[in-house]
């Protein structure tokens, strides 16, 4: 495919107020020379700590390569692609990148993860592709997780993400090898597997595991978010289409539940934990939104409207129009009857979980994660949006005589857990 | 009459309305005594000679408290449980020593009583009754006559049944959805179809009032657009708490409040069957139709002919 591509790779391990790593500017500089090496006439920029902490990897310089990737004037055909390797860090519902001059005091001096996706959105690229081995020390979290914001933002502008590890977790660095675990595996899979989202995300999740358990590292999965979902047959080099063999029975784990009950951070942590293919309905609505952008309203309005024209099972049918055959997928945030039972009535293997947090307990989540600045809402105003959310039929899927309710309070891990026992995965059935 | 007491023996408690005509006015009172007999009826089908004796202890006890409230009658019935126990009827004949007139409703009986207490049109066939008992829950509606369904989902039955706690662990209250949900699909007619249901038991509008207000729902939906998908967001927030809080959800009631996920679990199972985007909640129960029979006959629909004792 004749087509134009673009590199911008950022490794930064030397901080003026972070503690320094030791192998991102070598996984910058090798996923550059990789990509060189695939991609013939790529257009790249390497930025690089290169041992001192004003040597190049400064908030200014970062932010000027992000500008000149954003004014490429690319076209369908064309792939971007952004690499990160240092620190990240959330706060207040906003994923940052640590530059080497940051400040811990000033997370305005640190690069937003939304001002790369909007370059990447505006580079004009048909094929956007995000690469962030980051968050690589426990340290730097806060309540919100890193990388739940960009995740948000990538399925709503269909940019694909590859995520170095899950919700909870480090992404861990191997200096006997001289590379982050993740991006070592990253490497390997461009070479052992067709570079598919799809075929990536499977063989990194494995190759870190195994890279961790021989190395004595902590439990570290990969994540990736692939919106829309066609693309996560796409190859990330060509932006050719990869058929896929076909494959037995799907097992479906359908996940509903109110905002803030956890769908997301479950739904991405259990996909990469068990080898689902993530899948978050609200980014088909978002495609929708897209396509109509002179709409008036709000979302809610919007796919009110959307289901009067259209049917309340609609965005159920886009899922099932662009669905690839993965052999295991997790469906987050059916919203009505009619699109839980379409799902249903599919040849599946499926098992629907309510996953629900009383509305004290997710107001407190919403406070936390920043969305009051967004939003602004107060706790009634929460439980009253939340209400009519509900009445769109999801607060009636709970008392589905099979679906499983499941009250996400007392942590992650536990409600990983009682789901993964109910699906047979935690005995890897 | 004047004043009168019903006592209305459940399979968890005794509740006793006091009912006065004043000034053409129906001032009520209630009580309510536990008899804890709903573990043991789901468990051995039988009262039992212990539970037995703790009826006629606690029918005396009514019988008095009646009396020194100032009732001129008293009217006993007992319901599902007096129905299923083996020795329902020997526990029926003994209470009736304390109470003359006492005597068991038949399902059609308890509907028809309820139907007549909270509809004020005789023929209305857009409304379906749901009376929630401890033991078993009627299912009325209008359809060339009254219909009457009866089947044994109470709260407190399935308590004794599936429960090994007062608050169902997540896995019972799965199985307790499941074996509901069977219940339904073999007893409930497939076409039958009303848009609204109205459910109740002594306290179930208090409950349901309580309720909003605990999880702040009543100022954010308002309380004046009560509809089936309430109730189940009133079923998950139930679930959501732990058995230690469940109580302050409604203190008035704790044994209620205990089984309140379950009721409003079979209220939204019922109103999703029959496709009811409304349901009402109602302080209405046997009692209170019982009560207006008797204070006003001329004017209440005699629906269910029973006796009353006249007391000293």
């Amino acid at each position: 495919m004749n087509c134009r591509s673009a590199l911008c790779a950022v490794g930064i391990d030397e901080y003026t107020s972070y503690q320094t790593l030791a192998c991102c500017v070598a996984d910058a500089r090798q996923i550059t020379t990789d990509f060189r090496d695939r991609l013939p006439g790529l257009e790249f920029t390497l930025i690089t700590s290169n041992g001192l902490p004003d040597s190049g990897a400064d908030k200014a310089s970062i932010r000027a390569a992000i500008d000149r990737m954003g004014g490429l004037g690319l076209c369908e055909s064309d792939l971007v692609f952004f690499y990160f390797a240092g620190h990240g860090f959330s706060i207040n519902g906003r994923d940052y990148l640590v530059c080497s001059d940051t400040l811990r005091s000033d997370p305005e001096s640190a690069i937003a993860t939304d001002y790369v996706m909007a370059a990447l959105h505006k580079s004009g690229a048909g094929t956007a592709v995000v690469i962030v081995d980051a968050c690589r020390i426990k340290e730097e979290r806060d309540s919100s997780f890193f990388g739940m914001q960009t995740a948000e933002l990538a399925r709503r502008q269909g940019i694909i993400v590859f995520f170095g590890c899950s919700p909870l977790e480090v992404s861990q660095e191997l200096p006997k090898i001289g590379h982050g675990v993740f991006t070592q595996a990253l490497l390997e899979s461009f070479r052992a597997v067709n570079p598919t989202p799809w075929e990536i995300d499977k063989y990194a999740i494995a190759r870190v595991r195994e890279l961790c358990a021989q190395n004595k590292l902590k439990d570290q999965t990969p994540y990736t978010c692939i919106a829309p979902l066609q693309k996560a047959v796409l190859n990330i080099f060509t932006g050719g289409v990869v058929a896929l063999p076909a494959t037995g029975r799907r097992k479906c784990i359908l996940l509903l539940g109110p905002s803030n009950s956890g769908k997301t951070t479950f739904g991405q942590y259990f996909a990469s934990k068990y080898g689902y293919v993530h899948i978050e309905m609200s980014s088909f609505v978002w495609q929708r939104r897209q396509r109509n952008l002179g709409f008036p309203g709000a979302v809610p309005e919007f796919i009110e409207q959307v289901w009067r024209q259209e049917g309340k099972d609609i965005i159920a049918k886009d899922l099932l129009a662009s669905a690839p055959e993965a052999e295991k997928v997790f469906v987050c945030g059916a919203r009505t009857v009619e699109e839980i039972e379409l799902l249903r009535s599919q040849d599946w293997n499926c098992q629907t979980i309510f996953l629900y947090a009383s509305s004290s307990v997710r107001y407190e989540r919403y406070v936390k994660s920043g969305q009051m600045k967004t939003y602004d809402l107060g706790y009634r105003d929460l439980v009253s949006r939340d209400f009519r959310e509900l009445s769109w039929g999801l607060a009636r899927a709970a008392t589905m005589p099979d679906v499983e309710l499941i009250i996400n309070h007392d942590g992650l891990d536990e409600a990983v857990e009682q789901v993964a026992r109910l699906t047979g995965d935690l005995k890897g059935q | 009459m004047k004043k009168v007491a019903i006592a209305d023996f459940g399979s968890a408690r005794v509740k006793l309305t006091v009912a006065q005509l004043r000034a053409d006015v129906i001032h009520w009172d209630c009580y309510r005594e536990e008899l804890n007999t709903a573990r043991q009826l789901s468990t051995s089908l039988a009262f039992g000679e212990e539970s037995c004796l703790r009826l006629v202890a606690a029918a005396e006890r009514i019988r008095d408290f009646a009396q020194d409230q100032g009732c001129d009658h008293m009217i006993g019935v007992g319901t599902e449980a007096f129905r299923s126990a083996s020795d329902g009827e020997d526990a029926a004949r003994r209470l009736s020593r304390i109470l003359p007139g006492f005597r068991v409703l038949s399902p059609e009986e308890e509907g028809a009583l309820l139907f007549s207490a909270v509809s004020g049109e005789p023929g209305d066939n857009q409304m379906c009754v749901v009376d929630v008992g401890g033991a078993s829950v009627q299912i009325v509606w209008i359809d060339q006559g009254l219909k009457v369904i009866s089947l044994p989902l109470g709260p407190g039955l399935l308590e004794g049944a599936f429960q090994a706690q007062p608050w169902a662990a997540d896995s019972e209250f799965q199985r307790i959805k499941e074996y509901i949900d069977k219940r339904l699909t073999t007893s409930l007619p497939q076409t039958l179809r009303r848009s609204r249901i109205v459910f109740g038991s002594t306290c179930m509008a208090e409950f349901i009032r309580s309720a909003m207000h605990h999880f702040s729902i009543d100022e954010a939906v308002g309380a004046d657009q009560p509809n089936t998908d309430l109730m189940a967001v009133l079923m998950i927030e139930m679930r959501a708490l732990k058995a230690t809080e469940v109580v302050n959800v409604y203190p008035q009631n704790p044994s209620f409040a205990m089984g309140a996920d379950k009721t409003l679990l079979i209220v939204s199972m019922i109103a999703g069957r029959v496709g009811a985007n409304t349901a009402v909640p109602t302080d209405e129960s046997i009692s209170t139709a019982i009560a207006r029979q008797l204070l006003r006959p001329a004017t209440g629909q005699q629906s269910v002919t029973l006796s009353a004792c006249r007391l000293q």
